[in-house]
């Protein structure tokens, strides 16, 4: 086993999580390459092979548009997650490139107090490798459930 | 860029109500057209720019209503009648839609 791939790629998913679960979603869009390609989508949908997703982007620029959207322009209750990842496989493609699989979940924590798991799931990701600035070429969220509570604001 | 797409609404029970999102490519699209429809797309569903207040405010109208059982309120926008219009923006359409499902609930 490479133990520096596991702990890069590991770190960068830590760091991922942390940035959505501390509300730093300006820092989000840094963890893809300038032309990476996020997705959420249900594995339903990801089984059938169907395209649509829930978020689509192929851009860092689309996803700082997104947070924008979030910070300006969409109304919603005031909530935050708190993202557990674990089981993260990984398999190197080449020398700068790994494949990653990992599970996770989201408690959705409410303005009002109120806790429930939001979100669960697998993130199967490609990564450009390169030490702590590492990042996402591909991050496809893939939801265990075909249905949302109410909606998805925050980024998974 | 038209696209067709259907959201089922499924009362579930009193409080809770499910939306399917069904978006439609057609057979003469090509890899870029599908990939602009996939943009598109992050207008609607639970996470679409547009509609993703729409579960929130339903929501807050839900909890509204429960809490004033003994009261109701009507906004008529552009009178009581279903018919064609010029626009689409118009609560006609919608109205139909009431129309149609007070007959199948025999409301």
């Amino acid at each position: 086993m490479d133990v520096e791939l596991q702990v890069t790629v590991e770190n960068l998913l830590a760091r991922y999580v942390h940035a959505i679960d501390d509300d730093r979603l300006e820092d989000w869009p840094g963890f893809f390459v300038d032309k990476g390609r996020y997705r959420i989508t249900t594995a339903e949908n990801y089984e059938r092979g169907l395209p649509l997703s829930i978020i689509y982007a192929d851009s860092r620029a689309m996803l700082a548009d997104r947070v924008s959207a979030l910070r300006h322009a969409n109304i919603y209750e005031a909530q935050r997650y708190r993202h557990t990842v674990s089981s993260t496989l990984i398999e190197r493609i080449d020398g700068n490139t790994a494949r990653a699989t990992s599970n996770f979940q989201v408690v959705r924590i409410m303005h009002t107090g109120d806790s429930m798991l939001f979100a669960g799931g697998r993130y199967l990701d490609r990564i450009r490798l390169d030490g702590k600035d590492s990042r996402f070429e591909e991050k496809i969220v893939v939801l265990d459930s075909c249905s949302v509570d109410t909606l998805l604001a925050i980024p998974l | 860029m038209n696209s067709l797409a259907v959201r089922q609404v499924l009362p579930k029970g009193v409080g809770r109500t499910e939306l399917v999102w069904t978006c439609f490519g057609y057979a003469s699209d090509d890899a870029k057209m599908t990939e602009l429809r996939m943009k598109q797309s992050n207008l609607v569903g639970p996470a679409g720019y547009i509609s993703l207040e729409d579960g929130a405010a339903t929501g807050f109208v839900q909890r509204g209503a429960a809490g004033a059982s003994e009261r109701s309120s009507f906004v008529e926008m552009g009178g009581r009648t279903v018919e064609s219009n010029e626009s689409r923006v118009t609560e006609t359409s919608v109205r139909g839609l009431w129309q149609q499902y007070r007959r199948h609930m025999d409301l």
